[in-house]
């Protein structure tokens, strides 16, 4: 009863050939990250050190630290997020809450889609165009966070519309029912249990905001000045800038230093990441449906 | 609008639903409803009444119409742009279609659905949300309010020893018991109750049956089920929903002793089709 026929068979063997078929795509996607990993640690660990992260660059950038650098890297980070997250956020719930479906919301997202879909190099020259030059920003740590900004609204939107949606609809009909105003039932129920994805989403921005090269090198970012930003007005040195300025720009730079400052760019990335998936997972298993 | 005799009498049980028309209190009006979803009529031509502190059984097979009609008592067509109500609708003699602070109404209404809804939060909290919501803050009075309400609804001595922990990990019973209390933390005047016992075991549908029995004293109840049987239990009064039409509302024993105005009725009361 239980003997194995010839479909039987072939069955298990087409099953078996895909399952190795689709573990070694996995085993592919893995492959570069662990290949870039590597020689990026075997290539630019040695320039690692305290001095490196916290000193400027010197000689022409061919030697020092990266510390303006990181510094403004974090700064435009900043600042991008105070404006990106409100507006995001704010957007976000009136288009998941209270916007009707009608052609006039159909529009707006259509309009998120291909704002997410506009290469940085065009926000870049947006950026140039409206901030720098239009509002009279100059090329500064504002222009360049406002570009920045603006280019990453649809994560934004899209991750926190999402997590919104996904607050099951019963939820707030019974909290409506109830003689909860939409705004009650937001902040009683929809947003606690929507908390997590819109604050995944927002990191995930983060992580995307600070290797951006394109929209920061015309509205903000310079080659090098050995000032550390004061304000928003300043201009400042970026990381991702700086990887590109020693590692295609300036002779005599030593093999291993645009290593070293990729190995921290993609280490603050990694970190971020990391951060967020755990905080999904803390919050994940609090979930309370 | 409520005087102070009227009040007397509507507040007596009455359970034959027998008393003269003109000494009835009653807390809804339902005058030539109709309900439309975009080209679908869900119901139409409903008029009936709901007396004060009767327990108003809605009948009728699937595709009735009865949660539409409940979905009009408490304005909830205002979250669904393809839902379409006309007529009239009188909650203590106002028109409720033309309220503006419906969010009075709201919390004047109890709603219980067919398939317990714990809100994702303790449950104290969930009981409490419908006294915050109405600006209750004080910790022992929420306190009292949430004994109070999960007493009565049948579940302060399975969950008093642990209101912290979430509503949603209670089973079935216990969660349509839960929302029964945070119907009942509203303080409403009018508790519906959509199918209430599709997820309950019938031990709990019992002691929720009885729970309701000492509830009519307080308040009007609407009991949509699909339980002929629970509504002989419980119901003064019966309507008998059938495809989007009111077929007709009569005391609930003539209706099971056959006393009915409309011969479907007597087919469906005795199971004939639905």
């Amino acid at each position: 009863m239980f003997a194995e026929t010839a479909l039987n068979a072939s069955n298990r063997r087409v099953q078996r050939l895909f399952r190795i078929l689709f573990m070694l795509m996995t085993g592919l996607l893995v492959l570069p990250v662990l290949l870039i990993l590597t020689m990026l640690v075997y290539k630019g660990g040695s320039v690692l050190s305290i001095d490196f992260l916290f000193t400027a660059p010197t000689h022409g950038m061919t030697a020092g630290g990266i510390f303006p650098a990181l510094l403004g890297t974090v700064w435009l980070v900043g600042v991008a997020l105070l404006v990106s997250v409100p507006i995001g956020v704010a957007a976000a719930i009136y288009l998941s809450e209270y916007a009707a479906d009608n052609w006039f919301t159909r529009v707006i997202n259509l309009a998120i889609i291909n704002l997410a879909g506009v290469p940085s190099i065009v926000h870049a020259l947006f950026g140039v165009g409206a901030f720098v030059i239009f509002f009279g920003f100059g090329t500064s740590i504002l222009a360049a966070s406002l570009t920045l900004a603006i280019m990453t609204l649809p994560v934004v939107i899209v991750a926190t519309r999402e997590s919104l949606q996904a607050v099951p609809m019963a939820f707030r009909e019974a909290c409506w029912n109830m003689g909860a105003t939409r705004w009650q039932t937001i902040r009683r129920v929809v947003l606690p249990n929507a908390i997590s994805g819109i604050l995944t989403g927002i990191i995930l921005e983060v992580s995307r905001t600070t290797g951006e090269t394109a929209p920061i090198m015309f509205t903000g970012a310079v080659f090098f000045t050995p000032l550390l930003p004061q304000s928003i007005f300043d201009q400042t040195m970026a990381l991702s800038l700086h990887l590109f300025v020693v590692a295609t720009q300036v002779p005599g730079v030593p093999d291993n230093l645009p290593y070293g400052v990729a190995l921290v760019l993609i280490a603050m990335v990694l970190l971020m990441n990391s951060i967020s998936i755990a905080f999904r997972v803390y919050l994940r298993a609090r979930k309370k449906w | 609008m409520v005087t102070t005799a009227s009040t007397d009498a509507g507040s007596a049980v009455n359970p034959g639903g027998s008393a003269p028309a003109d000494t009835v209190q009653r807390t809804l009006e339902v005058n030539d409803l109709s309900i439309h979803y975009g080209g679908h009529v869900a119901l139409s031509g409903v008029t009936l009444e709901v007396r004060q502190h009767e327990i108003f059984g809605v009948i009728g097979p699937a595709n009735a119409g009865k949660t539409s009609f409940l979905k009009a008592l408490n304005r909830m067509d205002m979250f669904n742009p393809a839902m379409r109500v006309a007529g009239d609708i009188r909650f203590n003699g106002r028109e409720i279609r033309r309220l503006k602070n419906v969010y009075a109404l709201r919390s004047r209404i109890g709603v219980v659905f067919p398939l317990p809804v714990g809100l994702p939060m303790t449950i104290y909290n969930n009981v409490a949300l419908a006294p915050r919501l109405r600006g209750v803050s004080d910790k022992a009075e929420l306190d009292v309010i949430v004994e109070r309400c999960l007493q009565r609804a049948a579940l302060w001595d399975e969950v008093k020893d642990r209101l912290n922990s979430l509503g949603s990990l209670l089973s079935g019973g216990q969660q349509q018991r839960l929302t029964i209390a945070r119907a009942l933390s509203q303080n409403p005047e009018l508790l519906m109750l959509d199918e209430f016992s599709i997820a309950v075991d019938p031990v709990t549908t019992m002691r929720i049956e009885d729970v309701l029995k000492e509830l009519r004293k307080e308040m009007t109840i609407i009991l949509v089920t699909n339980l002929v049987q629970q509504a002989r239990r419980l119901a003064d009064r019966t309507a008998f929903f059938l495809d989007g039409r009111c077929v007709e509302v009569g005391d609930t024993e003539d209706l099971f002793t056959g006393q009915v105005q409309d011969p479907r009725t007597r087919d469906y009361l005795e199971g004939r089709f639905g």
